[in-house]
């Protein structure tokens, strides 16, 4: 019999993606001792709390979450605030949050450059060797008009520093999570729901002697990489979303009469051989 | 909560096209098997609902299941070949095949839309299974049609349903087409959607299939354009493909971004509308492919705007790039002082604007 949690990745893989919320709660209901693995390697819809110190929006996600509480990357502080002891565990400090901030205040600029809008968060821990840490954005397209839409994505990446500091090794797991829909007198409803998951790796080179330099190397490669993996997936999901799914529908049905269809392919047979015996 | 027999049949329920059965092997490896023995209502509800195709014992024709033709108990009947027989749901195959003679007052006319129907979906759908059936106690019949297209090793399923009630009387049929994409290679794409059609009193069995697919090609239409809507909408509003300035974020400098207008411009520049054939605005258009002119008065065009209105091709011979390679002193028209161009915004002047020079020049000496 095949492991259950392989079973319950495929289930969701070909389940509703509109619905993965919910079948992520049911299989959770069967499996409980699934639930923490299940968590941290499903991909949701992305929520956003208010920071209560700084008034900015963040985004929650299962590396940022301690129970019900999620932490700030502007404040730094969890919401509600947790035990005193597990926060001193928790909360990163130092290099990583150095790090962390100017993560946030990089991407924070990038968000406004390429969504116009949105929330954007990034989350660093430290690893044993090397660190790491989430890229999260999340923006909503208004209802205005026939059309509405919601795009979530989310890049954990895993950075791998060698003894010298002279270049480090980055891994990367980015998820879209994409919700189209449209409403219309003449089409009454279509809806283009999902995800696409991608990965990379890459191997960087950092310059710089100085601590601070070396931090603003990890930014840098990080930035540019997250920037590189989401324009391929906008191309990726433009093709899929809107190429693929009207393939489909082609294969499906043909407009066009099949017997037209074939007079014209016998047509252009008989010049292309008319053509190739001259 | 949801009970765990309610959430496994609701996983059965909304399987994607072609994938039932993967489906149903992730549930035995994670429901217990009591739980799988329990699901056969869930699968009768799959099965009427996406018209699954059965064949016949001994027979080799397609035949689909709903609840249009159910029988009850498990029999469903087939009107082609006049046959009633059982099916398995989990395993979806058909048994015990008995005679099953058409008994209706509408035989003839079923007859009829079963030829006029098979020949008109042929000429549209490559592959596809039809069942036309009387319903409502024999005063309506029902015309159903479903195509599968699985291409498992791509990564892709799709499915098309349709569904009409034809009123015998009148031959009006109202319906409802029901497509369904599943793409899940290294992730989970779903494309659903449902158009609800009404068609007028047509002429015969041969109208109707007519009707049926005069809709039908107008809904996938729709759905094309539907396609272009969104990505030219709501997908292009989420995420932009390069920001506005058109460069990558420079990550070296981004301690030095400030954020928004203040990066090369002011706001209200941006939103300027400067192009008036596609009612572009300054930020959409790219400079290198639609140069711009600053007008006298501060506003700024494309020059393939400005020359549009100052219908240059008129007074040059163009080339394909909109360079004026000669004067057409012959075909220039004559032009009076009222027909002086202006900026588009303002009707401030155009002329100190030397492209425009001469046609200018010529109004003011007309």
């Amino acid at each position: 019999m095949a492991d259950p949690f392989d079973a319950a990745l495929d289930l969701l893989r070909r389940l509703p993606p509109s619905s993965t919320q919910q079948n992520l709660t049911g299989i959770i209901s069967l499996r409980p001792e699934l639930e923490e693995d299940l968590l941290s390697s499903v991909d949701v819809a992305l929520t956003s709390a208010r920071c209560r110190k700084s008034g900015r929006d963040y985004l929650c996600c299962d590396y940022n979450r301690d129970g019900n509480s999620y932490r700030s990357p502007w404040s730094n502080e969890f919401e509600p605030a947790i035990d005193a002891d597990d926060a001193a565990e928790l909360i990163p400090h130092g290099r990583v949050r150095r790090m962390e901030e100017s993560l946030n205040a990089g991407v924070d600029v990038y968000r406004e450059l390429y969504y116009e809008g949105g929330v954007s968060s990034a989350y660093l821990w430290a690893l044993d060797e090397g660190f790491a840490g989430v890229v999260l954005f999340k923006k909503s397209a208004g209802s205005a008009g026939s059309g509405k839409g919601g795009w979530d994505s989310i890049h954990v990446l895993e950075v791998g520093e060698s003894g010298s500091k002279r270049s480090a090794q980055y891994k990367l797991t980015s998820t879209v999570i994409l919700d189209l829909a449209l409403r219309s007198k003449e089409v009454d409803q279509l809806e283009l729901a999902g995800n696409l998951t991608r990965q990379t790796q890459q191997e960087l080179p950092l310059s710089g002697l100085r601590e601070a330099e070396v931090e603003q190397g990890h930014i840098v490669n990080i930035g540019r990489m997250v920037e590189d993996m989401e324009t391929r997936m906008r191309n990726l999901l433009q093709e899929v979303y809107f190429g693929k799914a009207r393939d489909v529908v082609g294969d499906l049905r043909s407009i066009q009469p099949l017997s037209e269809a074939e007079r014209d392919r016998a047509a252009q047979k008989e010049a292309i051989s008319k053509m190739n015996s001259r | 909560m949801a009970s765990k027999q309610a959430t496994v049949a609701s996983f059965v329920e909304s399987a994607p096209p072609g994938e039932l059965s993967n489906v149903v092997a992730d549930i035995k490896a994670l429901a217990d098997p009591s739980i799988v023995q329990s699901l056969d209502p869930a699968f009768k509800k799959y099965n009427e609902e996406q018209y699954t195709v059965v064949t016949l014992p001994g027979g080799s024709e397609p035949v689909l299941i709903s609840e249009h033709n159910s029988l009850g108990d498990g029999r469903y009947f087939d009107t082609a070949s006049q046959t009633s027989f059982e099916v398995d749901h989990a395993s979806q195959k058909a048994s015990g095949a008995q005679q099953h003679p058409l008994e209706s007052q509408h035989a003839d006319f079923i007859r009829s839309l079963q030829r006029s129907f098979t020949n008109a979906t042929a000429e549209h759908f490559p592959s596809s299974t039809i069942g036309i059936f009387p319903v409502q106690s024999d005063s309506a019949i029902a015309i159903l049609l479903v195509a599968n297209k699985y291409s498992p090793q791509n990564f892709w399923n799709g499915r098309w349903r349709s569904t009409y009630i034809v009123n015998p009387s009148s031959s009006s049929a109202s319906g409802e087409i029901k497509v369904d994409v599943h793409y899940y290679e290294d992730g989970n794409v779903r494309m659903s959607t449902s158009k609800k059609v009404e068609l007028g009193g047509s002429n015969g069995a041969d109208g109707i299939a007519r009707e049926i697919a005069k809709a039908e090609n107008r809904f996938q239409e729709e759905l094309n354009r539907g396609f272009t809507s969104l990505s030219e909408g709501s997908f292009k509003g989420l995420r932009r493909q390069l920001p506005v300035t058109r460069q990558r974020v420079e990550w070296e400098k981004i301690g030095g971004y400030r954020l928004g207008q203040d990066n090369c411009g002011k706001e209200e520049i941006f939103h300027q509308q400067v192009e008036y054939l596609e009612c572009k605005e300054y930020k959409d258009v790219d400079l290198d492919q639609d140069p711009f002119i600053v007008l006298n008065c501060g506003h700024v065009f494309t020059i393939r705007t400005l020359d549009g209105l100052m219908d240059m091709a008129k007074f040059y011979k163009m080339d394909e790039n909109d360079l004026a390679i000669a004067i057409q002193a012959q075909r220039a028209p004559n032009l009076s002082e009222q027909e002086l161009k202006c900026c588009p915004n303002c009707r401030g002047s155009l002329r100190n604007i030397g492209r425009y020079g001469r046609i200018v020049r010529r109004a003011q000496l007309n």
